[in-house]
């Protein structure tokens, strides 16, 4: 699996992806029997799977390369030109290819793209498999959740990635010459809003602000928002450091990147009388779709893993704190807007994020799925001009939340 | 085709968040039924009617104590034969007119140690009130067990309770939902028939499960889907939680049940625990801003411990410092390598003192 997915990559680029933190997960899981039965989750979890995720890429670095699997294999038939939108195209990426993905482009011609859609629906599913069945035969138990729930969850965002990226091929999205921002202001700051309509809660509209320094390597943001109705206040600090992409040591040809990120919250519920405070960190990557065929150029897969703690203080009876730990998982599919010499560019995203403590909350389509699921969102950040852009997002989880804000970029893009 | 899309999408609202809101509708509409000229009514809600007829009605009671009215419209009638079921065999049944007992109102021999049958005349145009209530000499202490999650455990439930039978003093059995696993008619009827078994009343809030199919079964069936009661001096308010939130018509009633309980022993149960103990498995309510809420009130209202299930495992712990115990051991596929496996728990509480103390007994 790991030798057909090295296609997909350059060898040096390798380990810098998806496939450690993917295998390392699912090492995980297999060397679970060996935990101390009296060992908690929380405990072992996080260090566990960071040894194993170094003890994949160990492996995976031995792994025979791509070149010498080239002199007895044809070369992958890779198309020259993207393939052109086309009604029956987007039908059989639809439906059949909900089954088999990549039919949508093997129907249009995109042989080579098809199969890439097709492996990484076998990874997903080899994943959900191989996690869920963990999850099933456990009983969900306190020992392996830690382990499995991200692969299963990750396992989703591959499934609706690849899905999504024969859709995206069928209409002709490879065709349509976008391409990412390769450089970037290193300030910028957001100013906006956002509205939460919540059936439990009446916040009121918020305020946002979220200025940005963007360092190449080391990124860091901070974002306040505050209700003006409801009386509740909330206060992100994130931090970066990019192992692999565009302002790296090891710069991509493209979108593509890997991040280590974390970040610390707090966020106080006046009217409800408690706060919560909690610290994160999480491995984040994109991969640009084409890397996976002509036709998904333009188009790009997000996937963000970690892991979250967070305390609650209540103001109310004995105003106790309870301490709470949370698997992070968020994943994306988007496509990049505008061009080289456009002026408008950005991108635009639809998304899933595993996440329950957000102001959207966790979706609950039915009693079976009902207090497990994140929310889904769509996200646009679009750039108009050197200096301006607009960034909105729409979330729906058991509240819908609608912001927007507009954006300016300070500094000489570099 | 914009209203389609427009009715498409209602329903979509429907079923995904207004679930809450009609099961909520539905527990104002328990315990009122009529065969006119009968018309019978269980006060609070706290029994369903199964059946009614000119000359009976059959009840299920999802409390110690209830409370119920029968008017007769009509002409008189030499005998009414009121049955409730699921009852607590210490409690006295008596059929009063106003403030008068009716005097040949005869209490039937009973069939099972949890259904109780009396037998009145009803004369035109008269309301009988018929009770079913502690005797006020009994102390405040005692205990009851507290179960969850039977599921596909269903067949051997009956294991289960018998060893509850086998525990003298309990008074009741608590659920906190999830005792079916498809929410089929023969599943209902399967557990019915199993209660048969069950020497003590069992008194439940839903789960999950219980809403794959028709929710409205459990109504027809079990009567409200969030229950509150008093039973000797303790409050009980175990509440539907069963898409993983309260809905806030549900949060209303207890808020209500919390202003009134606020200085006495009170506990609070749901299917869903607010927060997991094993947090990144998030089997619990869908917002965690909505759980530190609830949990937040119910520390404002001075509960005095939580109950919960689905989580099919025991958990012992504290949540906004108010004690809190997950018990989802009634037969579901169990949490693997826990040390647990089927179980239940006997909470002892005491009105005077207002102590509680929980004990696990494992069945296997």
């Amino acid at each position: 699996m790991a030798a057909a997915l090295r296609r997909l990559l350059k060898p040096e680029e390798l380990i810098r992806f998806e496939i450690p933190l993917v295998l390392g997960f699912a090492g995980s899981v297999l060397t679970v029997p060996w935990i101390p039965a009296h060992q908690r989750s929380v405990s072992f979890a996080v260090p566990r799977t960071f040894a194993l995720r170094c003890l994949t890429s160990i492996v995976v670095l031995a792994m025979p390369r791509a070149e010498t699997r080239a002199e007895s294999e044809p070369a992958i038939d890779h198309d020259p030109a993207p393939v052109a939108a086309s009604v029956e195209g987007i039908a059989a990426a639809a439906l059949p290819g909900l089954v088999v993905h990549g039919t949508g482009l093997w129907v249009r011609g995109d042989r080579a793209g098809a199969r890439n859609l097709l492996k990484l629906e076998g990874l997903a599913l080899s994943m959900a498999i191989v996690s869920g069945g963990v999850i099933g035969v456990s009983g969900a138990s306190r020992r392996l959740t830690s382990q499995t729930i991200p692969v299963l969850v990750s396992s989703a965002g591959l499934f609706l990635q690849s899905w999504l990226a024969d859709i995206y091929g069928t209409a002709g999205g490879g065709r349509r010459k976008a391409a990412p921002s390769l450089t970037t202001s290193p300030l910028s700051l957001e100013v906006g809003g956002f509205y939460v309509r919540d059936l439990l809660f009446d916040y009121g509209p918020f305020s946002r602000a979220k200025l940005s320094w963007n360092g190449g390597r080391f990124g860091f943001s901070t974002e306040a928002a505050v209700s003006l109705g409801g009386n509740n206040q909330r206060l992100i600090a994130n931090g970066r450091y990019r192992f692999w992409g565009q302002g790296s040591r090891r710069p991509s040809e493209d979108g593509s990147r890997l991040e280590l990120a974390s970040s610390g919250r707090f966020n106080r519920h006046g009217r409800e009388q408690f706060s919560s405070v909690g610290g994160e960190v999480a491995l984040s990557g994109r991969f640009d779709g084409a890397r996976l065929g002509d036709s998904l150029k333009g188009s790009f897969g997000d996937l963000r893993v970690g892991f979250g703690l967070e305390a609650t203080r209540y103001a109310t009876g004995e105003r106790a704190t309870d301490l709470s730990d949370a698997i992070l998982v968020r994943y994306g599919f988007g496509m990049y807007l505008g061009g080289p010499g456009r002026a408008a560019r950005g991108e635009v995203s639809v998304y899933y994020d595993h996440r329950r403590d957000e102001y959207a909350g966790g979706i609950s389509p039915g009693d079976q799925a009902g207090g497990f699921l994140g929310y889904f969102g769509v996200g646009l950040d679009l750039d108009i001009g050197d200096r301006y852009g607009i960034v909105t997002n729409l979330e729906v989880g058991s509240a819908f939340v609608f912001g927007v804000s507009l954006k300016a970029r300070i500094g000489e893009a570099r | 085709m914009t209203r389609r899309f427009a009715t498409l999408l209602a329903a979509a609202a429907m079923a995904c968040g207004n679930s809450g809101a009609e099961r909520a509708a539905l527990d104002d509409e328990v315990g009122i039924a009529d065969e006119p000229p009968i018309f019978v009514t269980a006060q609070a809600g706290n029994a369903q009617i199964r059946s009614i007829s000119t000359t009976s009605a059959t009840l299920w009671a999802q409390a110690p104590e209830v409370e119920i009215e029968v008017e007769n419209a009509g002409g008189d009638l030499a005998s009414f034969d009121l049955i409730v079921l699921n009852t607590l065999s210490s409690t006295a049944m008596r059929a009063m007119s106003g403030d008068v007992m009716i005097a040949d109102a005869v209490e039937m021999e009973r069939q099972r140690p949890t259904e109780r049958q009396i037998r009145f005349p009803l004369a035109a145009g008269q309301r009988a009130t018929v009770s079913l209530r502690s005797e006020p000499s009994i102390g405040g202490r005692y205990r009851f067990a507290v179960m969850g999650d039977i599921q596909t455990g269903l067949n051997e439930v009956r294991e289960v309770f018998d060893v509850i039978n086998d525990v003298s003093d309990l008074e009741f059995v608590l659920s906190t939902g999830d005792i079916v696993e498809a929410a089929k008619d023969e599943e209902y009827e399967l557990f019915d028939e199993a209660l048969t078994g069950l020497e003590i009343p069992f008194y439940s809030t839903i789960g999950n499960h219980e809403l794959k199919r028709d929710p409205e079964n459990w109504h027809r069936r079990y009567g409200r889907y969030s229950i509150f009661f008093m039973h000797r001096g303790v409050a009980f308010s175990f509440i539907d939680s069963g898409n993983a939130s309260v809905h806030p018509d549900t949060s209303f009633v207890l808020e209500q049940a919390l202003e009134e309980h606020r200085d006495r022993l009170h506990l609070v149960g749901s299917h869903y625990p607010p927060f997991d103990p094993v947090g990144g498995r998030s089997a619990s309510f869908r917002s965690r801003k909505e759980a530190s809420a609830f949990l937040a009130r119910l520390a404002d209202g001075r509960v005095d411990g939580t109950f919960y299930g689905h989580i099919h495992s025991f958990y012992a712990y504290s949540n906004a410092g108010i004690p809190a115990f997950i018990s989802g051991g009634g037969g579901a596929t169990p949490e693997r390598w826990d040390g647990v496996g089927r179980h239940f728990l006997i909470a002892t509480v005491d009105s005077q003192d207002e102590s509680l103390e929980v004990g696990l007994v494992r069945v296997d």
